[in-house]
């Protein structure tokens, strides 16, 4: 089966795995970790990410037609990568889960409050199930209509969320003496920009010649604007002594503004949770599909659609273990120091070997 | 050509057979009772009724009017008795198949609302998942009062147990049920108690009924004991005190995750053991403040003291105030030693036996707040 | 076309799981309230509310009618105490989606009220964009006034202050905008007060809460200095009495064309620049008088003056009298000086403040007329 995306699909992708839970919490953990000054965290997380991403899609772009699976056997033999393996299909896995599981906590708490939470899980398992089963090209389309659809409802909430905020709330922008708090709080902001690694696992095609690099740097820091639009936004209406005290941040604040100017939609927050739980339905979809390939390449006896239906069951029940929602945010917090391993440092690795052997010039 | 008309013939007499000629009444030839009080009155039995009358709109909407009530008052030294005078005031047969509650004064219900409940049981027309009611005041002024909220004191009182049974505040017992504990022997049983506050009609509480007669009252407030033993989803609103500020209250709900009920024979004495598991999440904190891990398990700690002592002092109460067991833990106790349960007086044995409650609580989120947050200025 | 389907499908079963089967309850089975009173009665929490019911309208017109409006009270020791005997009174679970208005008495004020902010703040039915009030007169008394001008006396209020707000000559705060400043700590803020004036509801200024607690108000003839500082976009009429001939008036139009806050920090004393560029426009005389060049000059000076004078008397009201920083100057200050603004004590700091406030207003027109045109005969 044929699995090239083009240039574009692959950017969206990108999208698709980065926006997601992360924008919820997003405005209070930055307003938290560097107050006012958050904006300038996020743009240093941004760099940082931009050089993982290109080792990353360095080492996709060499290796066409490859997964993570493949070049890392041939770089650093069947046992280590054995081991990559396992730590990436851990990875996605408690990803997968625990983003669904702290997504329908927070839909639970916000929108349907009677409604169970093992019937949410459910749910979303069903309609996973069905999307990763299509493999990844239908993925990525779908991604990519969401996408759109996601973007042009955030510009329109967040532009209106502008209107209705002040100022003076988002002073002060820079405080010098406070620079080396704007780097430490840096490691922080990582985890909205989990999900990158996901590039190890999508085999670039011929037709994605260099210009896939100029595609995912540019929806790299299209995606840092994005989030420094939701931050400041949010901030100016809440006020960032405020803001610290909500998970839910984002929704909080857009229940705090009406808008009498449009009267139709006076109330954003029914756009919001739709493009919300479509931007969290990509993010999961792409993490559990993440899982499924690489179990796959491990047994690969077994049928894709056996593999994915015991992944997804079996993320079910895991989604289902933590009784308390701080039990679940606290193996999301491990999980961003977990992400540092598989976005930075096996990357590094692999890529650091590509260069020194010189498997790039051979490729070639 | 006789075929054909043979057919048509049957077609014709089965028809006929279907549209019951001899009990076909129209439905605007019947008083409707909505709400039916019974009360005493010297030594007369009282009903008091609430009755609609069913009157085409004058207009073409679809919908037949309800509004009109009118009520009704009759006398009699026993149902029967009352019943018939009943029927002569009334324009038309009087149809019960709609009533939405039968509400007992408290005259009444202390001398045993039983036979009304088993002439309910029997009675053709009457729905046997009724609402029934005690009442503080006399059932006749609680008809009387004129609400505003609802279309009638009937439909108010009914939606009013309804709703709060459904969001786990009050228990809905019909009279199924009732006669089921009815027939149990041995145990009592609560019903909704409402009366008059305000010129509003309001819910207070639970009426005890042993032997079915009225023994005594639980507040509104007290509820909550005896909602954690016997409701089938509580949902309640537990307000807890700051252990180190007292201003500052912290206002969980409360789910039961687990309720357990096991019960023991030792030393001729019966042992009620109540294991209670809960989920508590945090709604809000009157004044916002850090909450650490060990604050949260001392908050849980507290809850879990503040629900025993709520299921505690309810429990004893009914030992020694009501000396019934309003819990219907007999059937418990007789699932589990049916031998024993034939030979003992489950009535006197429950008034000696031993409870303990154990209540364990989780609180599982804090509605998404994050209290700890430190503040950048 | 199997694909497609199946895109199809993708986007329906996922609409699904936002369909709510859970959470599903029909609009007439709520009781929808419309203005909720908040008040202290001797040491128990007073919750007063006017509640419509939703009755399909008679006619064939598809708007359902709210104008049956009906008013409940409940008492108890906190407000889940008080809730629960609210939710007792009522017919329907009460939805709180749509209310328009919450009322604190004063009593209730004096003794604060960030602790119910926080409730709204938390309770999830409840919008976050609603208008906070104090009323001078028990919210109850509030509610059982007649309202003639408006469906009810939730909705009157909201649109008195919301077409007040409108017009710049009120401030609107919503819910979530206290609940920023309470979070801001050391900073205070004014909520609209009202009152009963004529058998009449009408606003009388603002309640000045300190700590969230009441602790003075400024009369509505005293506003206009808040709103120079604090309105979005005010715009105010200012009647300056000619400097030559007292019986004629001017009547201006102001509107704020720059505001500029600056603060300093300087000997350790806080210093707060004020800026003010107004826009006048000249509305008519009370007598058609030449204005000349100069006299125009002479009542750009008059209305600057007027304006410095109504700014400096409210914020010295704030530094002496409430004590505490009611225009929010803190976040200028932060804003520009975060490293100070840790270490200082903000209240003490903006009780000693240098304020100092300069006007600058241009006559811009005079609304078409021409007081200087010379008669020919």
């Amino acid at each position: 089966m044929n699995e090239s995306l083009t240039n574009r699909q692959i950017a969206f992708i990108i999208f698709g795995v980065l926006i997601g839970y992360g924008v919820m919490e997003l405005p209070k953990n930055v307003a938290e970790n560097a107050g006012t000054g958050g904006w300038l965290s996020l743009l240093i997380a941004t760099a940082i990410t931009i050089i993982f991403a290109y080792m990353i899609t360095y080492l996709s772009y060499v290796y066409k037609n490859k997964t993570i699976y493949e070049y890392s056997e041939r770089l650093t033999g069947k046992f280590i990568t054995h081991i990559f393996m396992i730590i990436y299909i851990f990875y996605y896995f408690l990803g997968f889960t625990m983003i669904t599981r702290v997504s329908c906590e927070t839909i639970k708490l916000t929108i349907l409050l009677k409604t169970p939470i093992w019937v949410l899980s459910l749910l979303f398992s069903f309609v996973i199930y069905y999307a990763v089963i299509k493999r990844l090209r239908v993925i990525a389309r779908v991604c990519e209509i969401y996408g759109i659809f996601i973007i042009i409802a955030a510009l329109l909430i967040h532009t209106s969320l502008f209107t209705q905020g002040k100022l003076i709330n988002l002073r002060p922008f820079f405080v010098l003496e406070d620079l080396p708090l704007y780097f430490k709080s840096t490691l922080n902001m990582i985890f909205p920009f989990l999900g990158i690694e996901i590039l190890t696992i999508i085999p670039f095609a011929k037709k994605n010649h260099k210009k896939v690099f100029k595609y995912i740097t540019l929806m790299i820091v299209c995606i840092s604007f994005f989030y420094i639009m939701i931050v400041e936004s949010c901030i100016s209406v809440m006020g960032v002594d405020e803001i610290v005290h909500y998970n839910d941040a984002l929704y909080a604040t857009i229940r705090r503004v009406d808008i009498p100017a449009f009267q139709v939609i006076r109330r954003l927050d029914g756009i919001f949770l739709i493009a919300w739980i479509m931007a969290i339905f990509c993010t999961i979809t792409i993490w559990c599909y993440g899982a499924i390939v690489l179990l796959s390449k491990l047994f690969k006896k077994i049928h894709f659609n056996l593999l994915a239906f015991i992944v997804v069951f079996m993320g079910y029940i895991v989604s289902q273990m933590p009784t308390t929602y701080d039990q679940v945010k606290k193996v999301l917090d491990y999980m961003s120091y977990y992400g540092l391993v598989v976005m930075g440092i096996i990357p590094t690795i692999l890529f650091f070997i590509t260069k020194v052997k010189k498997y790039d010039k051979k490729m070639q | 050509m006789i075929r054909k008309c043979s057919n048509l013939l049957i077609i014709f007499i089965a028809s006929l057979m279907l549209t019951s000629c001899w009990d076909y009444g129209d439905i605007d030839k019947k008083s409707m009772t909505i709400s039916i009080g019974i009360e005493q009155i010297g030594d007369k039995v009282q009903f008091s009724g609430e009755l609609a009358k069913l009157t085409p709109s004058k207009e073409g909407t679809e919908k037949a009017q309800t509004a009109q009530i009118y009520h009704t008052v009759s006398y009699g030294k026993n149902f029967e008795d009352a019943r018939i005078h009943n029927d002569v005031i009334n324009p038309f047969p009087v149809f019960l198949g709609v009533t939405r509650v039968v509400v007992f004064g408290t005259n009444y219900a202390k001398k045993g609302i039983e036979p009304y409940l088993n002439r309910i049981g029997s009675i053709y027309d009457y729905r046997k998942n009724l609402l029934s009611v005690v009442s503080r005041e006399k059932p006749k002024a609680l008809l009387n009062i004129k609400v505003e909220k609802d279309i009638s004191v009937g439909f108010l009182i009914e939606n009013m147990i309804n709703s709060l049974a459904n969001s786990g505040k009050t228990l809905y017992p019909n009279i199924g049920e009732l006669l089921s504990n009815i027939a149990l022997g041995k145990v009592g049983y609560v019903i909704p108690y409402v009366g008059i506050e305000h010129d509003h009609i309001a819910y207070l509480g639970f009426a005890v009924m042993k032997d079915s007669k009225l023994v005594g009252m639980i507040d509104l407030v007290d509820t909550d004991g005896v909602l954690y033993l016997l409701a089938e989803k509580p949902r309640l609103v537990e307000a807890i005190p700051d252990p180190e500020k007292e201003e500052n209250i912290y206002s969980f709900r409360t789910v039961i995750k687990k309720r357990k009920i096991k019960t023991n024979y030792i030393d001729k004495k019966v042992e009620i053991n109540i294991d209670l598991d809960l989920y508590a999440a945090l709604q809000y904190q009157y004044h916002v403040a850090p909450l650490s891990d060990k604050k949260i398990k001392k908050l849980e700690e507290r809850i879990s003291e503040k629900v025993k002592e709520d299921i505690g002092s309810i429990i004893k109460r009914a030992q020694k105030e009501f000396q019934c067991d309003i819990f219907q833990f007999a059937r418990y106790f007789r699932a589990q030693h049916p031998n024993i349960y034939k030979k003992i007086k489950w009535e006197e044995a429950f008034k000696d036996a031993a409870v303990n409650v154990t209540v364990q609580t989780k609180i599982i989120n804090k509605n998404l707040e994050d209290p700890n947050a430190k503040k950048k200025y | 076309m199997i694909r497609k389907c199946s895109k199809l499908l993708i986007i329906f079963i996922f609409s699904l799981t936002l369909t709510s089967c859970w959470d599903y309850e029909d609009i007439d089975k709520k009781s929808i309230a419309i203005s909720i009173g908040v008040d202290q009665v001797a040491d128990k929490v007073q919750f007063s509310s006017e509640i419509t019911k939703l009755i399909p309208s008679q006619g064939d017109t598809e708007k359902a009618q709210t104008a049956n409006v009906y008013n409940t009270v409940s008492y108890g020791k906190n407000f889940e105490d008080a809730r629960i005997h609210y939710d007792a009174i009522n017919p329907f679970p009460v939805f709180l989606g749509v209310t328009r208005v919450v009322i604190f008495g004063t009593d209730y004020a004096k003794k604060g009220i960030e602790s119910y902010f926080n409730r709204i703040g938390s309770i999830y039915d409840y919008r976050k964009t609603l208008l906070p009030v104090v009323s001078r007169e028990k919210p109850t008394e509030l509610f059982d006034i007649k309202v003639e001008k408006d469906i009810s006396v939730g909705f009157l209020i909201e649109n008195t202050i919301n077409s007040l707000a409108n017009s710049g000559k009120t401030l609107y705060p919503n819910v979530g905008e206290v609940l920023s400043n309470i979070a801001l700590d050391e900073v205070g803020y004014v909520m609209p007060y009202v009152g009963i004036e004529h058998g009449h509801i009408v606003y009388l200024g603002f309640a000045v809460m300190k700590d969230s607690k009441l602790v003075g108000v400024i009369d509505l003839v005293d506003t206009d200095g808040v709103l120079y500082l604090l309105a979005e976009k005010p715009i105010l009429v200012e009647a300056i009495p000619d400097p030559k001939k007292e019986e004629n008036v001017y009547s201006f139009r102001t509107a704020i064309k720059k505001r500029k806050i600056k603060t300093n920090y300087m000997n350790k004393k806080v210093v707060i620049n004020i800026d003010l560029d107004l826009n006048a426009a000249l509305r008519y005389q009370y007598y058609t008088q030449p204005v000349s060049d100069k006299k125009i000059k002479k009542l750009e000076e008059m209305i600057s003056e007027k304006v410095k004078e109504d700014m400096r008397n409210i914020i010295k009201r704030s530094q002496k009298e409430f004590q505490c920083d009611i225009f929010q100057f803190a976040k200028y200050f932060r804003a520009q000086y975060p490293n100070i603004y840790k270490k200082i004590k903000w209240e003490d700091a903006f009780k000693d403040a240098n304020v100092n406030v300069t006007v600058k207003t241009k006559i811009i027109n005079k609304n078409l007329a021409d007081p200087n045109a010379k008669k020919k005969y």
